[in-house]
């Protein structure tokens, strides 16, 4: 397999523990399953594609998904989620009926066209004698960079100390006094804010489509499960072997058989080790 | 020790559902006569969903198993019909339809099996992904796979015939959809009347204490599962023999979701919630998207979110005089 | 005879904290055991763990002379251990009655629940809804009932079964010195078909009921025997801090 093979397979690895860890953070934490998480993806890419239709540099749309993503989860959190918690049942369904609007909204807006995006840079660069797209690159250094200070804030952060807190033991938590509604929206907001940051950086790549969302809501959610909820190296885990089942296989097979290999696996994985490779048995 | 009267009543009396039902199935049964073809169409439609809705709230309002995916049953059901066609077998409905029926449960007990058996409970979440990821699958396999038409599905399918009667006028539809709506709702409801009930709401309710009182709940799940797959593949059967095509998209999330939100509104663990449920939310669609075009998709997002947020027991919540109902991973609920 | 159960050097571990350290215990058929100790003692964590809702992470369980630690807690269920929670939890959904129909239903196959009426345990589950006490609410939702009435029909449904043994958890939690006299006379006719573990924080009310006691500290066995030995343990003492024994 060529280095540039594996590069595109990093990369779209990569955009999925980005997803997974957003997911996860937010699972994890306040056991809310965000169904509306495959169209915070939608909106980072919509996001990006007006801002360049508008006339901004793509560079501009980029930054400013993840910020617009975790206003819009800020919000999302405080309406909606907040009145959910305890009711799992019912937090995933009106996230799903939140996905619903989302979908139907971007594809109002946008119509049933794909949209494509310019990449922000162009051309290749030569790594070990291979050619390999700049943009895949910058994906995954972004991620690499991303998940480093996601760690550093979590185990050297008050901040992160106060998230692992809650992650340990929610009841003791607020009984101790930490404010665990601003950590929610705070948490909700970050795991909003990674999907918008996936999203953006996909655009170029996939291009902006209405579906765009269900194919990654499917995906990394089937990363979170079979990685394990709680934990980053869960995260990662999952992310790394359902991205790579799906993005290794689509060399030799069919994209979609691939899709279909991948999805397969990760739900026979999921039934045996129900925890997930590294999750927390609650 | 006195309780306040109201905690001794159970849901409606039977008499009194029996009477509407036969007073809502006599009505059906003049719709014909009076309808213009648009609506006799559209009530066509309604009436071969009830099937899917109530099956639904079988395995899910009253069992507590969320199956985001439960579409993918009614597509089996229209594909079964579909594929005989193309095999060139003549449209015998009463052939087909006990075919779809068992394809359904066949395919509901493999599911359900691996869903269910074993000693660990599976938790909603990951019951509704796996669905949703199955659903998906089928869907996606169906689009590309050539021999059944991939994404544009089977077409031109032959009248259908049921024994000796041959269905060709837009009334004689209306009937076979609600000859089949009202079997459909007789199954459930005969199921969800005998005493198998009290274990379905256990396993809703609380399926680890049944397992600690000495219950092999997942025999029961995947039972459930499969006569619930059985029906919904036989509305899907009858869709496709009105229709005259099938398409992948039977299998989809959309047809799910729409299958969740008529349980919901309509009011789950009713069985007549979900059917009426489902003639108010297609009827609000067709006002809606003749005045808001696309934008019902959304309305639709809306209603869904509103009735979880504020309705969870729906329309029959509102009217029922039954004071608990535990809805599954929630607990007590007034 | 078989011992109807025992215990060896049962222990359990949640990461460095030790719950349960080597309990060993035996029980004999028909015999009633009361568990006492004060908090975090792990009484409800040995009854969790004889019943099944918990592994033990070393020692081993014997039913009647069959190896059960690694077996699920429906399986010890349909062995004939049956196990009533702290925290009652009974289907508040269904009516009291169906409760325990449903208590009594385990082995009725899914065809039987579909066409008949199960008549045997509606009868059944009327004459336990007596002994408890609990006829007159038979038809009301079980959420509705107080928690004094909700552990009676958890008894009710845990003894349905005829259990060979019954593990109780803290039976009298929450409720009235009236209630707890009707639950001692409840108790004393359940006890007689099986043998029992009784978790217990009301000492008088163990040391009337029990034919022995087993006292628990920081998750050691302290103390073994009948009531009247057991008083008069000074470690017994020590443990509740020269409290009432």
């Amino acid at each position: 397999m060529s280095l540039q093979s594996i590069f595109a397979i990093l990369s779209f690895t990569s955009i999925l523990v980005l997803l997974t860890l957003g997911l996860g953070v937010i699972a994890g934490m306040m056991r809310i399953f965000n169904l509306a998480h495959g169209e915070f993806v939608l909106l980072g890419a919509a996001t990006v594609y007006v801002a360049s239709v508008a006339g901004a540099p793509v560079w501009v749309g980029i930054l400013l998904a993840p910020v617009v993503l975790a206003v819009f989860g800020a919000i999302v959190e405080r309406t909606i989620v907040a009145r959910l918690y305890g009711r799992p049942l019912s937090a995933i369904l009106a996230t799903w009926a939140l996905a619903l609007i989302i979908r139907g909204v971007v594809l109002q807006l946008l119509g049933q066209t794909t949209r494509s995006v310019p990449y922000p840079i162009r051309g290749s660069v030569s790594v070990f004698g291979a050619s390999i797209a700049t943009w895949r690159l910058i994906i995954v250094m972004t991620t690499v960079v991303v998940a480093v200070l996601f760690l550093i804030a979590l185990y050297h952060s008050s901040l992160g100390l106060k998230a692992r807190a809650v992650l340990e033991n929610a009841e003791l938590a607020t009984v101790s006094g930490l404010p665990i509604r601003r950590l929610y929206t705070g948490v909700f907001a970050l795991g909003s804010a990674l999907a918008g940051l996936a999203g953006a950086m996909i655009v170029p790549l996939s291009s902006l489509y209405s579906e765009l969302g269900v194919t990654y809501l499917v995906r990394s959610f089937l990363a979170l499960m079979v990685g394990g909820i709680g934990t980053f190296e869960g995260a990662v885990a999952g992310a790394g072997i359902v991205g790579g089942m799906e993005s290794a296989s689509s060399f030799y097979i069919e994209p979609v058989a691939s899709g279909i290999l991948a999805f397969g696996v990760s739900v026979l994985i999921m039934r045996f080790r129900p925890q997930g490779i590294r999750g927390r048995t609650t | 020790m006195r309780l306040p009267a109201f905690v001794f009543l159970r849901s409606q009396p039977r008499r009194v559902r029996v009477v509407a039902i036969t007073v809502l199935v006599a009505a059906a049964a003049t719709v014909p006569s009076f309808a213009s073809a648009p609506t006799l169409s559209f009530a066509t439609i309604v009436l071969i969903y009830v099937g899917l809705a109530v099956s639904l709230d079988l395995v899910w309002g009253y069992t507590g198993i969320l199956s985001l995916g439960h579409a993918a049953f009614f597509g089996l059901g229209a594909y079964t019909v579909g594929l005989a066609a193309r095999g060139g077998a003549p449209p015998q409905l009463a052939v087909l339809a006990p075919l779809a029926f068992f394809g359904g449960i066949v395919a509901g007990i493999v599911i359900g099996t691996f869903l269910f058996a074993g000693r660990r409970v599976m938790t909603i979440i990951y019951v509704a992904i796996a669905t949703l990821a199955l659903s998906f699958i089928a869907e996606r396999s169906l689009a590309v796979w050539h021999y059944v038409g991939a994404s544009t599905g089977i077409s031109g399918l032959p009248l259908p015939r049921l024994l000796g009667w041959r269905i060709v006028t837009p009334n004689d539809f209306y009937l076979l959809a609600l000859g089949f709506a009202v079997l459909s709702y007789a199954v459930c409801r005969a199921v969800v009347s005998s005493p198998l009930r009290m274990v379905l709401t256990g396993i809703r309710v609380n399926e680890q204490r049944l397992q600690f009182l000495g219950y092999r709940t997942a025999r029961f799940k995947v039972t459930v599962f499969a006569v619930s797959g059985g029906i919904a593949a036989v509305s899907g059967a009858i869709y496709a023999a009105v229709l005259g095509f099938a398409s992948p998209t039977f299998f989809g999330i959309a047809l799910s979701t729409l299958a969740m939100i008529w349980v919901l509104v309509g009011g789950p663990g009713t069985l007549l919630g979900p059917a009426l449920g489902v003639v108010l939310v297609q009827y609000g669609s067709r006002v809606l998207s003749d005045r808001l075009l696309g934008w019902w998709q959304v309305a639709l997002g809306v209603l869904l979110l509103l009735v979880v947020l504020f309705f969870r027991h729906g329309l029959a919540g509102l009217l029922r005089r039954e004071a608990v109902l535990e809805l599954p991973g929630e607990g007590r609920a007034r | 005879m078989t011992a109807t159960l025992e215990c060896r050097s049962v222990s359990k571990r949640y990461g460095p904290l030790r719950a349960l350290d080597r309990v060993s215990m035996q029980l004999e058929p028909g015999e009633v055991r009361g568990l006492i100790g004060p908090n975090g003692s792990g009484k409800s964590t040995l009854l969790r763990i004889i019943g099944g809702a918990e592994q033990a992470s070393g020692g081993d369980i014997w039913f009647e002379g069959r190896r059960i630690d690694r077996f699920s807690a429906a399986r010890r269920s349909r062995l004939g251990i049956a196990m009533k929670f702290q925290i009652p939890s009974v289907f508040g959904s269904l009516s009291v009655l169906e409760n325990v129909v449903v208590a009594l239903g385990r082995g009725i196959g899914i065809l039987r629940w579909l066409s008949g009426r199960p008549t045997v345990e509606r009868r059944e589950a009327e004459r336990l809804l007596e002994l408890v006490g609990l006829s007159d609410v038979k038809d009301v939702h079980a959420a509705h009932l107080s928690h004094g009435q909700q552990q009676w029909l958890e008894i009710a449904m845990a003894t349905s079964v005829r259990p060979r043994l019954l593990l109780l958890d803290e039976p009298t939690a929450g409720m009235s010195p009236d209630e707890r006299l009707a639950t001692e006379k409840i108790l004393r006719v359940v006890a007689e078909q099986a043998a029992s573990i009784i978790v217990e924080h009301d000492i008088d009310f163990v040391r009337r009921i029990s034919d022995t006691i087993t006292v628990l500290h920081l998750g050691h066995m302290v103390g073994e025997g009948t009531p009247d030995e057991v008083r008069e343990l000074p470690q017994v003492r020590r443990a509740y801090l020269g409290g009432v024994v």
